[in-house]
């Protein structure tokens, strides 16, 4: 009798852990087609046949992978999917890791602060020269040395606020004046914080999480392999979304 | 008061003798089952699935995902393929070797319950599973990544803690692992003595039975 109910229990312990993860896991995406910013989107809208949606955080790694890979194949991404697919692209930009570790370490400020610079430059309409910038140079200053790159390495320590700025310095059209400004003055953290809310609440198993047409996916296989292996892994990813 | 403590001090030091004396028993019962080759193949491939499983749920079923996408079935054999290369990584970092570890934990202790279930130990069997599968579901719900928030454990915390529940799943993630790999240390233990017991008892039987036949 005490065996049966010790199975019985193993079974429903099983059950219940298995009916909570998927049933997170699975979340709707009713605000799909809305635009949260323009300045973070690639097609065109009311043409498109096929929305792409990364929701992301500049600082989580394995969204920079996917980025990177992209971003290193940006010429071959916007010819073979965005122009021949006619797929409407949006990077969802959020602050999510801030707000899950704000506690913890004080480097979780990073991420509140790249999404604060990379608003300011979409504001100008600059995000994607940002987004690409701050990407490379925190492979180049971390990622490549084996800093922040998963859960069990070494954090990215707080980073100055020159650090985030000198990305902005780099784009010559870029009003840097007026950049400067909104970072001081923060003047997209509204947009800023309404946007992580909202993802926070269609992704609840954490970012990346991939909305691409019908299909959706958390996390992404990468290896730091921006030229070959992690563009494979993106185009599967990719092409998923075209063939559902 | 002092003397309570005294009792209790022994009583803990004489529980762990026995346990250590166990788990001695517990390796050579081991050690014998290993030395039978179905045993030894059951439990590699045994690791191997575990091992399987674990980097899968590690990186979230991402690629278990794309599986059930409308991708060409030429593509997902190749994602199959490249799903099972994972398990190469595992060898790469410290937190990879604890997949390792706990995979051939896993895989020894289900080799342990299916030769005490052949050997007519039924009942000691499934009482020490049970304590072998709570330690798998631990291991298995704390993997993820909750640096980023991709943990399986964080969505079930997610409706009770909130945006809290990545950090909390970070910290539980760490206890839980903890546990189970003491609650597998635990059956392991369990399941080595029983073999260990069973196997005496068979050769003694063997021996018995040939003294009499002379």
């Amino acid at each position: 009798m005490q065996r049966a109910i010790r199975i019985i229990a193993l079974v429903l312990a099983i059950g219940f852990f298995g009916f909570l993860v998927v049933s997170a896991m699975v979340s709707s995406n009713n605000n799909a087609r809305e635009v949260w910013n323009e300045a973070m989107t690639l097609g065109d809208r009311e043409t498109a046949k096929h929305y792409y949606y990364d929701y992301t955080d500049i600082m989580c790694p394995y969204c920079d992978k996917f980025a990177n890979a992209v971003a290193a194949h940006q010429e071959e991404f916007e010819r073979d999917y965005i122009q021949d697919k006619n797929i409407f692209f949006e990077v969802r930009l959020t602050d999510i890791l801030y707000v899950y570790h704000k506690d913890e370490h004080e480097g979780a400020i990073n991420s509140r602060n790249a999404a604060l610079n990379a608003y300011c430059a979409a504001d100008q309409g600059y995000f994607w020269e940002y987004y690409h910038g701050i990407l490379a140079k925190l492979y180049a200053d971390y990622h490549s040395k084996g800093i922040g790159v998963d859960q069990y390495s070494e954090h990215i320590p707080k980073l100055e606020d020159s650090y985030f700025r000198s990305v902005a310095k780099e784009i010559d059209s870029l009003d840097y004046d007026r950049y400067k400004s909104c970072v001081i003055n923060e003047d997209k953290a509204d947009e800023l914080d309404k946007n992580t809310q909202r993802a926070a609440k269609i992704t609840p198993s954490g970012v990346p999480y991939f909305v691409f047409d019908k299909y959706t996916t958390n996390g992404f296989l990468g290896k730091w392999d921006a030229e070959n292996y992690d563009w494979e892994q993106a185009k599967i990813l990719l092409d998923a979304g075209l063939s559902k | 008061m002092g003397q309570r403590k005294i009792a209790l001090t022994k009583r803990l030091r004489k529980a762990a003798g026995n346990f250590a004396d166990k788990s001695k028993f517990a390796l050579l019962g081991y050690r014998s089952l290993l030395s039978s080759w179905t045993y030894a193949l059951l439990s590699l491939l045994f690791a191997l699935i575990f091992l399987y499983i674990l980097t899968q749920l590690q990186e979230g079923g991402y690629s278990w995902g794309l599986l059930w996408s409308g991708l060409p079935a030429a593509r997902k054999i190749g994602i199959f393929w490249d799903s099972w290369l994972l398990i190469g990584n595992c060898f790469t970092s410290l937190g990879g070797l604890s997949l390792v570890l706990l995979a051939i934990m896993q895989a020894l202790a289900l080799s342990g319950i299916i030769y005490a279930l052949r050997h007519r130990q039924k009942e000691q069997a499934l009482n020490t599973a049970s304590t072998g599968g709570i330690a798998s579901i631990l291991a298995f719900v704390t993997l993820g990544c909750p640096t980023c928030g991709l943990s399986l454990l964080t969505p079930i915390l997610t409706m009770f803690a909130g945006t809290g529940a990545v950090a909390m799943a970070e910290q539980l993630g760490w206890f839980l692992t903890g546990v189970a790999f003491l609650l597998l240390i635990y059956t392991i233990v369990q399941l080595g003595y029983i073999i260990f017991v069973d196997m005496s008892a068979a050769k003694t039987a063997k021996k018995e039975e040939h003294a009499k036949s002379n």
